[in-house]
């Protein structure tokens, strides 16, 4: 068993070790220079304690306590707020107005100017039933010459 | 408030004593004491609650000693006090009077690293290891390794006075 440290012995002096460990204390016991160790270091410790102490003073009297005149007349103190937060309380509202101000139809709705393709695609697109048969609705049948004009038309 | 005047009253030597023994007059001690005891009213105007107004006390005292002295840079030399210390003539020893002897502790401190000379003083304090940890802002494991060194360091700085104590 090695002996113990110069820290393990401050720590056993000052009571700081919660517990030597079995085999430590038997090492303690029996090793005549951890004790002589102990010894030296606990009066040490103790003599500079001592010494650092009586660098220290004392006050004469305890004064009572006197709270500064700054604190005690100064405003109380009000919660500022941070520029961003004081930005936002100025732009929400300010936003919401304009938003309530303004005509809906303007903001809503675009002029409806279909044009004459997209209302024939649009009629015929609802003149086929999808659920019903293919063989149900009406099949146009056109024939057309070379140059593409209607020579023939029919239905099913 | 009657909270603040009993810890007022209960630490205000203890702080005091703890403030002496960093290089301040006491006019100075007494400015920083009032101080640290302003900063804990302001804590308690404003409906903070401290939950260990000793340990609080002593990390506010600690700080505001170190700003101060670190402040003033401190220029003496120690090299005269270095003289006394290691001295050998038994006469001139026996005449170290109380001022000089303060010298020679305050200047053995001095040549500590600021973190070992912390530990000692809040040592002499009393403090429990917890407690020094919390003051200091060193971990807990490290103030043991700490403060066996410091009074290693120490122990060839104020031998006069241990031999003294070991012969008694």
């Amino acid at each position: 068993m090695k002996c113990l440290t110069n820290e393990q012995i401050q720590r056993f002096i000052d009571r700081e070790m919660p517990s030597l460990q079995p085999e430590q204390f038997q090492h303690f016991i029996s090793c005549p220079s951890c004790r002589a160790l102990y010894n030296e270091q606990k009066l040490l410790a103790q003599s500079i304690k001592k010494q650092i102490n009586s660098v220290a003073k004392l006050p004469e009297r305890i004064p009572e306590f006197q709270i500064p005149a700054s604190i005690t007349h100064t405003a109380p103190r009000v919660k500022r707020f941070p520029l961003w937060a004081k930005m936002a309380a100025l732009l929400i509202p300010a936003c919401f107005v304009w938003k309530m101000t303004m005509k809906p139809d303007k903001l809503n709705e675009k002029e409806f100017k279909p044009t004459a393709e997209s209302i024939r695609m649009y009629e015929m697109c609802n003149s086929v039933d999808a659920n019903t048969a293919f063989q149900e609705n009406m099949i146009i049948t056109t024939v057309t010459d070379a140059n593409g004009k209607v020579v023939k038309c029919g239905t099913n | 408030m009657e909270q603040f005047n009993d810890i007022y009253k209960q630490h205000y030597t203890s702080i005091y004593r703890l403030v002496s023994k960093f290089r301040l007059n006491s006019h100075e001690a007494e400015d920083i004491v009032q101080d640290v005891f302003v900063k804990l009213y302001l804590q308690f105007n404003s409906g903070n609650q401290v939950q260990y107004p000793k340990t609080w006390l002593y990390k506010v005292a600690v700080n505001v000693c170190i700003n101060t002295v670190s402040r003033r840079k401190e220029t003496e030399s120690i090299e005269s006090v270095s003289q006394l210390e290691f001295g050998t003539s038994d006469s001139l020893e026996t005449n170290i009077d109380q001022n000089e002897r303060e010298e020679i502790i305050r200047s053995a401190l001095l040549k500590l690293k600021e973190h070992e000379r912390l530990v000692v003083i809040l040592y002499s304090e009393g403090l429990s290891y917890k407690e020094i940890a919390e003051v200091s802002g060193i971990k807990f494991t490290s103030v043991s390794q700490n403060l066996s060194r410091a009074l290693e360091k120490l122990r060839p700085l104020l031998k006069k006075h241990y031999y003294e104590m070991l012969n008694q």
